[in-house]
């Protein structure tokens, strides 16, 4: 009878459910981090059900003598140091001045109003970021910017003084103004000189005050080559423009000086940590994930590289108390900033992982640039827990598109690369 | 208390999966498989605890957002509430086809979120297609099975009182 009347009466909690359902599908901060709390409570509960955690706990290993080893690769160090000494100009420019040129790993952001640095220490304000001898824009002066980023030459309201032509020959004076789209506008030119498409334009440095010392800043720099702008033929005035030489996405690090006394850009240290991986410890048939038997105790968070030897293995995804899952590089769709080093050159990338066929990864896009078969891969520096120069794997074209050779598919000894905390004294 | 224990019975079922999978190589989905035996199964006030309670400890043996569980549980749960009152409860075809729904609605909220970029794309094969088939399959063997196992330990546990009151002893092993 009281089954029955249960039966008659409306059941309310599947609409909650398929409302807190919904909601976990909105994008707001707010709802992310809630469920992000509620996913690492779930993985802790876990490790209290899951035998195979109890006995792991029992078995506890003790840690290899001399910690985990920290160092990336010497290969990729080299081939890193190699490629990075074309981004600094050359000392004979005299732009390094007083100080020293060090070279700054830029982040995810690439618009033409603000480039982001990936690393977290403090930048001078107001200084040239070089690109080799290309001037791709200045540190940002403004004390509001809670982090250091880069103001291109391309956003709006930037103002430079430039030439274009040939040099010693043929020079136009004009300003080179950002408007915010790809290309510098050039106002107030030379009326006398004539500028021609594909004319190189380079900056200029103001006039040195009466009396006072000539100082090299940016004079004779790069900033692109002339194009013809929107306006049609034949108009009254020619409407030149400044393309830059490389485009915003490609640009890996930038060279930017640091007056002397200040210090240079901090590299991150991060502690490193042993840990066992437990592969097949997941549902999911079509993706690659691992457990790891450490997490927020440890300092493990989301982000943290984990490694094998030289090899990158992936990300961690999920921390809980005592446990964390990890999306490896042969999980589909993940997406993780890189640098491709391809003939001396440092490009930086957006890694993104389509599909695993046979030992390697098919990649869901193209790289931007072309020169990049065989390609060595590693990774950009994160300050969630990502070193430089952790090996992601080689790339090579096929007919069916990009694939990526990637490190060791079953990794049972890793190390989490943790971000420096409290936890680095205590271990 | 119900939640709790739910939350457990899924992180097992969850394991169970992955042990299964190891050693045959597929295996039906078994929160969905568990989650359309609960909603076939007999009313309680306790039923929204124990589903929502499966669900998330499911969750925790998978690489998916808790999203994914939560929405494709309440979409299971808000077409078969209310389905019961319409079909024979008890019939073999009735589970299959809950669990077929169940199944269903968990892969669609997993596809809802990938829509959204909550998480990875993945290309579909035919080989997708064994989790739902064997969730049908193992759906209605696994609900007779159950119902004569209950059976039998009913039985065993009344042959033991019955004995015991006979003979004043313990029964003869």
């Amino acid at each position: 009878m009281a089954s029955r009347d249960l039966e008659a009466r409306p059941q309310r909690w599947p609409a909650a459910l398929l409302i807190a359902g919904v909601a976990s599908l909105l994008p707001q901060p707010a709802v992310r981090e809630a469920l992000s709390v509620l996913e690492g409570g779930l993985l802790t509960a876990r490790r209290l059900v899951d035998p195979m955690a109890w006995r792991r706990v029992a078995q506890a290993a003790q840690p290899p003598a001399g910690g985990p080893d920290r160092s990336p690769d010497r290969f990729i160090v080299e081939l890193l140091a190699t490629a990075r000494a074309r981004v600094i100009p050359d000392s004979s420019e005299g732009w390094q001045r007083d100080g020293r040129f060090c070279g700054v790993t830029l982040g995810r952001v690439r618009s033409p109003s603000s480039l982001s640095v990936a690393s977290a220490g403090p930048l001078p304000p107001g200084e040239p970021a070089f690109h080799g001898r290309e001037l791709v824009g200045f540190t940002s002066s403004s004390a509001s910017d809670d982090r250091p980023r880069i103001v291109p030459l391309r956003a709006k309201g930037t103002r430079l003084s430039a030439c274009a032509g040939a040099p010693g020959k043929r020079e136009a004076r004009f300003l080179a103004l950002g408007d915010g789209s790809e290309l510098l506008r050039v106002a107030y030119a030379d009326r006398d000189v004539a500028i021609e498409e594909g004319d190189l334009a380079w900056a200029i440095d103001p006039l040195a005050p009466t009396g006072g010392a000539v100082t090299r800043i940016v004079g004779g720099a790069l900033l692109g080559r002339i194009v013809r702008g929107d306006a049609p033929r034949g108009s009254d005035r020619d409407d030149w423009r400044v393309a830059p030489l490389t485009p915003l996405a490609e640009l890996a690090e930038l060279a930017i000086r640091h007056p002397p006394g200040f210090p240079g850009p901090s590299e991150a240290s991060f502690v490193p940590l042993a840990a066992e991986a437990r592969h097949e410890a997941l549902v999911d048939a079509r993706r690659d994930g691992l457990l790891l038997p450490k997490g927020r105790e440890s300092g493990v968070v989301e982000g943290c590289a984990v490694s094998a030897g030289p090899w990158w293995i992936g990300r961690v995804v999920r921390a809980g108390w005592g446990a964390s899952i990890v999306r490896t590089v042969r999980d589909p769709g993940l997406t993780c900033p890189v640098l491709v080093i391809s003939r001396g050159e440092i490009r930086a990338f957006a890694l993104s992982t389509a599909e695993v066929r046979g030992a390697d990864v098919r990649l869901e896009a193209a790289p931007p640039f072309a020169d990049c078969d065989g390609a060595v891969v590693v990774t950009a520096p994160g300050p969630e827990g990502v070193p430089e120069g952790l090996l992601v794997g080689t790339l090579h074209r096929d007919d069916l598109g990009w694939f990526l050779t990637a490190g060791p598919a079953a990794a049972e000894a890793v190390v989490v690369h943790r971000p420096p905390g409290a936890w680095g004294e205590r271990e | 208390m119900n939640l709790l224990i739910a939350l457990a019975v899924g992180v097992v079922l969850g394991i169970a999966e992955i042990a299964l999978r190891r050693q045959v190589g597929a295996s039906p989905d078994l929160a969905a498989l568990a989650l359309a035996l609960l909603l076939a199964g007999s009313s309680s006030k306790q039923l929204g605890a124990r589903c929502l309670g499966l669900l998330l400890g499911a969750s925790t043996c998978s690489i998916e957002p808790v999203g994914v569980f939560l929405l494709g549980g309440g979409l299971a749960a808000t077409l078969l509430v209310p389905a019961r009152a319409f079909v024979f409860l008890e019939s073999s075809t009735t589970r299959a086809l809950f669990a077929l729904t169940a199944s269903l609605a968990l892969a669609i909220g997993r596809e809802l979120h990938a829509w959204l970029k909550l998480t990875a794309k993945l290309p579909w094969s035919q080989a997708c297609a064994t989790t739902p088939l064997l969730t049908v399959a193992a759906a209605p063997i696994l609900a007779l099975a159950g119902v004569g196992f209950l059976r039998m330990a009913r039985w065993s546990v009344r042959r033991l009182v019955v004995l015991r009151g006979t003979t004043g002893g313990p029964p003869p092993s």
